[in-house]
């Protein structure tokens, strides 16, 4: 039996599908999302969740690599094989999305994050460029994305100082930022002991640190579905868990309640999209998944909205041929996969604070103090081997014990016996840490495409990543780590262990859930999958969100931006395509 | 243990358990892990049975009798291999009554209910299809499949297999099952002994050699995949939730000063530089709040 035809359907029940449902639901769509995990809430799920092996251990939240994962391979030369146990990254199942068991850490992107390319010929020349790249400008700049980091601002709640309104510099925020036209709705979260050190030790060495602005409630708020939410309580269990009061902003506490308020809008849960259908002249008619009971089920739209994780994203539009599409959906010029990027890490320190108990246990995702005098084109690169930055931060919270006591390093380098144990009494929460959030810059071999070999539980195939580190990321790392060591140094710490060289990119660690291109927005279809509503320049009835619009990753961790993005998607959907179907002027 | 080498894996693993529930009395520890049983989480059956005094027609009740054949004080190992396991562990974080290490935690209980799972001990999520990769010491790259036949090797080259992150063929019960195995073979062939028989210093010396990859008798799993997964799942076993099964009396906690599941901490708490409260578990936190 044919399920009734809806206006809109959204792969997946994250963040930006629920930014969509609440936009296009008020403005009388129906809209339905088919959410590959479980119904989740704030009460029933999360007020027992202070369990760090089932969540941040066995990565409860994330999808089940048993059904879906994804392979790698370090160059177009080797061969991939499935990330067979989580390593590098945490895609999320289940309402809300990866931005349920997000750290929250909610930055603007740079005004030279958006015209990147322009900005760097125009200040060091063409050549300084690094070979291979695919970097190019975003179609939209930060002045016009203003308004929407704004409004995500304000309707989500975000924590913070500002450091630039309206184009006046604030010591105290980060001076570096474009210019705001509002305060953050709210101060900065608490501060910690760490925090108070690299703050105090950056300034002595003639840095701006400000603290993390963060999608977490520093006081009560009420945010745009009208419910009161209550401040952090700072329990330590953040990241890779959900937040049992709601301080923490995720979809599923704003704009999800927001969009079944209209009445309009339905998720249903335990439903794996495979394949976006189309018609004969390549329209997009809605999705084909399978249901909670295995049964393949079709979903008909005018709308299709793929809102699902980057990396499924990408995925779907490659698995979604036809005649019309033969190699996919935005796939006609063969730009579906390019421009995959990531988020560097790397060069960072620990240190031991003999004696001092620094309370790491505390806090949340989006405690720490940071400086960007070392991101974007914050300083001259005139005279550097590399061009970009990092954000460098002193990570202040959340340390769980499983997670953390395996690093804690001995006088001999034994990682067990009775010196290890004695270290582990005496250092755990002694040592400290200050780490990177860095630039990745898109290169010719660096793509996503369908593994040939590997298969989820469906048979369909899994996406293969081809990625690896270049030189400008080596270069970046060893001027940075010097610099970071000095913070450390400055900040009194014994024992400084310092990561002087990044190691080629391996999938076993965890390193961050930011991938980020693969489905790249730009001025036209030569360049691009989607203009910059992310609206398919082949098939305009289909829309992508999330990072896989981006054309390169910027030293930050992306969310805020996808969030501001899907917000600029909802004024074109609502304000030009319901009155007028078809492609949306960029303009 | 220094009277290890005299007894049997039967008598071993019998006083093992002995010892622990000595412990448990002598420290207190029965009352929170008796209050976690009394609140409705999952005891270990091993723990419940050593928290009840020795009933008529239980094995401890009748020695003599062949322990092997009435009970497996565990839930996947045998007694040898528990006893193993136990010994194992104990070298990785040792420990005695008055300074709790891996073996007054119960490491050895943590892990073999993880590997009694129903899914053949994962207790992570894993994509467990085929093609498995098999390293080819050639630098030559491999091309990437022409035949996509799912049971197929894939060639990974040796510079690079480490960059794959988890890539056993391995189940968990496997690792362990095989990984005893081979232990033990090792330490006869070298010490004339089973690992549990052997002195503390002799235990130290195989586990070093484990850890460097250098005892061949291990031919899948190696030593250092054996010893990394172990040293993991006794981190786990040491600091978990004791709901698990492990970290009885949060022993671990204490150790290292966490507090473990606590419902908040103030902005006070977090600058107070002599913050110190005891460990409390989840199930203890929401019976705090009368859930």
């Amino acid at each position: 039996m044919a399920l009734p035809h809806v206006n809109v359907v959204t792969i997946g029940a994250g963040w930006t599908a629920g930014i969509l449902a609440e936009q296009l639901t008020r403005a009388g769509q129906t809209v339905v999302s088919l959410e590959q995990g479980e119904i989740r809430d704030t009460a029933l799920n999360f007020s027992h969740d202070h369990d760090e092996l089932r969540y941040q251990v066995r990565r409860d939240m994330m999808v089940d690599l048993q059904q879906e994962t994804w392979t790698w391979r370090p160059s177009p030369r080797e061969t991939a094989l499935p990330m067979r146990q989580y390593g590098s990254f945490n895609p999320g199942k289940g309402t809300g999305g990866a931005g349920v068991h997000w750290a929250a850490q909610h930055w603007r992107f740079y005004p030279s994050d958006f015209q990147y390319r322009t900005h760097h010929v125009e200040r060091y020349g063409e050549d300084k460029l690094p070979a291979g790249n695919r970097i190019q400008d975003w179609p939209v700049t930060y002045d016009e994305m203003e308004k929407y980091y704004d409004a995500v601002d304000y309707d989500i709640g975000v924590s913070g100082k500002a450091g630039n309104l309206n184009g006046e510099q604030i010591e105290g925020g980060n001076v570096f930022e474009g210019p705001r036209s509002r305060e953050y709705p709210m101060k900065p979260l608490t501060t910690s002991l760490t925090g108070d050190k690299f703050t105090k030790a950056a300034n002595e060495l003639g840095y701006h640190p400000f603290p993390q602005p963060a999608a977490i409630l520093s006081e009560a708020y009420k945010d745009l579905a009208g419910n009161p939410r209550g401040a952090c309580i700072y329990c330590g269990f953040c990241t890779r868990f959900g937040c049992e009061v709601a301080a923490k902003a995720s979809a599923i506490v704003t704009h999800i309640p927001a969009a079944m308020a209209t009445g309009k809008y339905e998720i249903r849960p335990l439903c794996y999209v495979y394949q976006i259908n189309t018609d004969s002249d390549g329209n997009a008619t809605g999705v084909s998944y399978i249901d909670a009971s295995g049964r393949s089920q079709t979903q008909t739209a005018d709308v299709v909205i793929v809102s699902a994780y980057t990396l499924t994203n990408v995925k779907l539009l490659l698995r979604s041929t036809s005649n019309v599409h033969a190699s996919g959906i935005g796939n006609d010029r063969g730009l579906v996969g390019k421009n995959y990027t990531y988020q560097l890490g790397g060069g960072g320190s620990s240190g031991l604070f003999e004696g001092e108990r620094l309370n790491l246990f505390m806090g949340n995702g989006g405690i720490q103090a940071l400086i960007h005098d070392f991101n974007a084109d914050n300083f001259d690169h005139s005279d550097l081997d590399f061009i970009g930055g990092a954000s460098i931060g002193c990570g202040s919270g959340e340390h769980n014990p499983i997670s953390s006591v395996g690093g804690v390093p001995t006088e001999s380098g034994a990682t067990w016996g009775k010196e290890w144990k004695e270290a582990l009494r005496n250092n755990w929460d002694s040592r400290a840490g200050i780490g990177t959030q860095g630039e990745s810059l898109p290169y010719d071999d660096q793509y996503l495409d369908l593994d040939p070999t590997y298969r989820d539980r469906f048979g369909f195939p899994l996406l293969r990543l081809t990625f690896d580190w270049h030189e400008n990321d080596y270069n970046m790392i060893r001027y940075l780590s010097k610099k970071i060591r000095g913070i450390m140094e400055n900040m009194g710490a014994k024992d400084i262990n310092t990561q002087e060289e990044l190691r080629p990119y391996s999938i076993g660690p965890y390193q961050s859930t930011h991938c980020t291109g693969g489905a790249i927005m730009g001025s036209d279809p030569s360049n691009s999958v989607t203009n910059k509503y992310g609206q398919v320049w082949d098939t305009p009835n289909v829309f992508v969100t999330g990072a896989a619009l981006f054309p390169q990753n910027a030293g930050m961790n992306p969310t805020g931006t996808v969030l501001a993005l899907a917000y600029l998607a909802g004024d074109g959907l609502v304000n030009q395509y319901l009155g007028e179907p078809g492609e949306l002027i960029s303009g | 243990m220094s009277d290890s080498e005299t007894r049997s894996p039967a008598q071993h693993i019998a006083e093992q358990r002995l010892d622990r529930r000595t412990f448990l009395q002598g420290t207190g520890a029965a009352v929170a892990a008796g209050s976690i049983g009394a609140a409705g989480a999952i005891v270990h059956p091993a723990s419940a049975q050593d928290a009840t005094p020795s009933a008529a027609g239980s094995p401890e009740a009748m020695p003599g009798m062949d322990m092997t054949t009435v009970e497996r004080p565990a839930a996947f190992f045998s007694i040898h291999e528990a006893a193993t396991v136990d010994a194992l562990a104990s070298r990785l974080i040792p420990g005695d009554e008055s300074d709790p290490g891996a073996h007054e935690a119960g490491v050895v209980f943590f892990i073999d209910r993880t590997l009694a799972g129903t899914n053949l001990g994962y207790d992570l999520k894993t994509y467990k299809q085929g093609p498995f990769p098999v390293v080819e010491e050639s630098q030559t790259p491999v091309e990437a499949s022409s035949v996509p036949d799912s049971y197929r090797a894939v060639i990974i080259s040796a510079d690079n297999i480490s960059r794959y992150g988890f890539q056993s063929i391995l189940s968990p019960q496997d690792m362990y099952r095989r990984g005893i195995e081979f232990l033990d073979a090792h330490t006869n062939a070298n010490y004339q002994n089973d690992f549990v028989d052997l002195d503390e210093s002799q235990q130290d010396e195989v586990i070093t050699n484990l850890q460097q990859d250098k005892v061949e008798e291990f031919t899948g799993p190696g030593g250092a995949a054996f010893f990394s997964v172990l040293r993991n799942d006794v981190i786990k076993g040491m600091f978990s939730d004791p709901m698990y099964g492990g970290n009885i009396g949060k022993v671990g906690w204490s150790l290292i000063g966490y507090p473990g599941a606590q419902r908040l901490y103030t902005s006070e708490d977090l600058k107070n530089t002599s913050f110190s409260r005891p460990p409390q578990s989840l199930a203890e936190m929401m019976a705090a709040e009368g859930h």
